[in-house]
C-alpha cells in the first residue's frame, strides 16, 4: 500500500468509486498529498474544484519529503504529489496542468501567445516571490516563525504591481479567469489568515478581486465555490486538508 | 454597448508584427540556455546577447517577456507548426514534472545524479523524456548543457548524450551553429 492509499484514501465510502450507481462524470477520484500551509498544495485543490474533479487529500509533514515512502510516489521528493489510478505526478505546475486538461470545464489556459506568456509571468511571481515570502507569515500559525519584516519588504512591490494589474480588469491577466488567478488566490488566502492580511486590506483592487474569487462559482458550472475548500487557521494547525467533493452533476 | 456586447470594441493584447525581430538577453546561465534550446527546437530565429543582467529577457516588437517559463511558453506558441506542449493530460503532467525537476533540482545542483540517472534509464527505453518530443526536452536539455559546461554533470550517461544529440538535431541547420555557440 502506498502513501496515497494510507493518507488520501480514494474509497468514497460508498463502495468502489463509480459502483454506487450514481452517475459520476469522472472515472477515478484524484488523490493528493500536500500540506495546508503550502500554497502549491492549495493551488491543486482550487483547480480540481474549478474543473469539477473529485479529489481526496492527505497531509504530509516536512519530514515526509525525504522518506523512502514518499519517494516511492514522487521519485525526486517533489511535493505536492498526485495519483489518479495508476498514474503519478508531482509538483504544482504538473498537477494543475494535468487537472485542467482532465477536468470538465473549459481550459483556463489562454491560447493567445501574449496572454500565455503573461500568465506564466504572474505564475512565476506567485511561485518565486509571493509563495516563499508568505511562508514567513504562515509561520505565525505553524509555529515556525520567519522574518516577517524581510518578507513584507519582498511582498510589497509585487503586491503593488498586482493591485495595479487588477485595476485594469476583472482577472489577473485580463477578462478571463486563468492559472494566474488560481496561483494568486492560494497565496492571498494564506496571507489573509496572518498578520500580513493588512497588506491585502490596504490594496482595494486585490481585496475586491479576492472577494470575487471567494464568491465565484466553479469554472465547470457547478455550484461549488473553490475557495470554500481552502484551509482555515484551525485546519492549518491540525494539518488538515479538505477533499473536493462534487454533489451536483 | 449594443445587445450582448455587439458593437463593443474588443481590446486585443499587444502583438508583434511579422517584421519584428526577437531578441534574447540575460546572463549566461541555465535559464537562458533553456530559452535558446526552446527557440532552436521550435525553429524561431532570434538575436542572442548573454552579456549579463539579472534575468533572461525576450523582446519582440512591443512585447517584453521576462523569465524563462514565460519566454518558453511564448516561443513554443510562436514557433513553426504545432507547439511542443502536448494535448494529452498525462504527457502534459510528465512534461511539467520534468520541467519542475529541471528548475527545482538540476538548476540548483540538487540531486543531479539521481535525476540524470533516471533520465538515462528512461531514455534507454524511449526517444524523448515524455515519449513524444515535448517542451520538457528543450528545457531539460538546456539545464543539462549548462551543467556540462560547468563540468557538473555526471559522466558516462550514454543515453542522455544520445538524447542531447537528438534534441540538437531538431534545431534547423540554419540556426544550429549560431545557437549552440552560446551554449557550448
Amino acid at each position: 500500500m502506498d502513501l496515497f492509499d494510507q493518507r488520501a484514501v480514494a474509497d468514497t465510502g460508498a463502495g468502489d468509486y463509480g459502483l454506487s450507481g450514481d452517475m459520476k462524470k469522472t472515472q477515478y477520484v484524484l488523490q493528493l498529498l500536500g500540506a495546508p500551509f503550502c500554497p502549491e498544495t492549495l493551488k491543486c485543490i482550487l483547480i480540481a474544484a474549478e474543473q469539477g474533479m473529485e479529489m481526496n487529500t492527505g497531509s504530509l509533514e516536512m519530514s515526509d519529503l525525504d522518506s523512502s515512502e514518499f519517494q516511492q510516489v514522487s521519485e525526486f521528493g517533489i511535493a505536492p504529489a498526485l495519483k489518479e489510478n495508476d498514474f503519478f505526478t508531482a509538483g504544482s505546475k504538473a498537477i494543475t496542468e494535468y487537472v485542467n486538461a482532465r477536468g470538465l470545464g473549459t481550459s483556463i489556459i489562454p491560447k493567445n501567445v501574449t496572454l500565455a506568456a503573461e500568465q506564466e509571468t504572474w505564475v512565476d511571481k506567485s511561485r518565486q516571490i509571493a509563495g516563499p515570502a508568505i511562508q514567513a507569515f504562515v509561520g505565525e500559525i505553524t509555529g515556525q516563525a520567519g522574518d516577517t519584516t524581510a518578507a513584507k519588504a519582498q511582498l510589497e512591490p509585487v503586491l503593488d504591481e498586482l493591485n495595479a494589474q487588477l485595476g485594469k480588469d476583472k482577472f489577473v491577466i485580463g477578462k478571463n479567469y486563468s492559472m494566474a488567478d488560481i496561483h494568486w488566490t492560494a497565496d492571498m488566502h494564506l496571507l489573509g489568515l496572518t498578520s500580513g492580511a493588512e497588506m491585502i486590506e490596504s490594496r482595494s483592487n486585490i481585496k475586491n478581486w479576492m472577494q470575487n474569487m471567494r464568491d465565484k462559482k466553479s469554472n465547470c458550472g457547478q455550484s461549488l465555490k473553490s475557495c470554500s475548500l481552502l484551509p482555515t487557521v484551525e485546519d492549518i494547525k491540525a494539518n488538515k486538508l479538505n477533499n473536493v467533493t462534487i454533489d451536483d452533476f | 454597448m449594443g445587445l450582448f456586447g455587439f458593437g463593443e470594441k474588443k481590446e486585443k493584447p499587444a502583438a508583434a508584427s511579422k517584421d519584428d525581430k526577437i531578441s534574447l538577453s540575460g546572463p549566461a546561465n541555465a535559464a537562458s540556455m533553456k530559452c535558446i534550446m526552446t527557440a532552436g527546437v521550435r525553429g524561431v530565429a532570434m538575436d542572442v546577447n548573454l552579456s549579463g543582467g539579472d534575468a533572461v529577457t525576450m523582446t519582440h516588437g512591443p512585447i517584453t517577456v521576462v523569465g524563462e517559463n514565460a519566454i518558453e511558453a511564448y516561443l513554443d506558441i510562436k514557433g513553426k507548426g504545432m507547439p511542443l506542449k502536448p494535448k494529452k493530460a498525462r504527457h502534459l503532467a510528465d512534461q511539467y514534472h520534468w520541467i519542475e525537476a529541471s528548475n527545482q533540482l538540476l538548476d540548483t545542483e540538487t540531486k543531479v545524479e539521481q535525476v540524470m540517472s533516471r533520465m538515462d534509464q528512461l531514455l534507454g527505453e524511449q526517444e524523448f523524456l515524455v515519449g513524444p518530443l515535448t517542451l520538457a526536452d528543450s528545457v531539460v536539455a538546456g539545464s543539462v548543457l549548462a551543467l556540462k559546461k560547468q563540468g557538473k554533470a555526471p559522466a558516462s550517461l550514454g543515453n542522455v548524450d544520445a538524447w542531447l544529440t537528438r534534441v540538437e538535431a531538431k534545431i534547423p541547420d540554419s540556426l544550429r551553429a549560431g545557437f549552440m555557440s552560446h551554449i557550448n
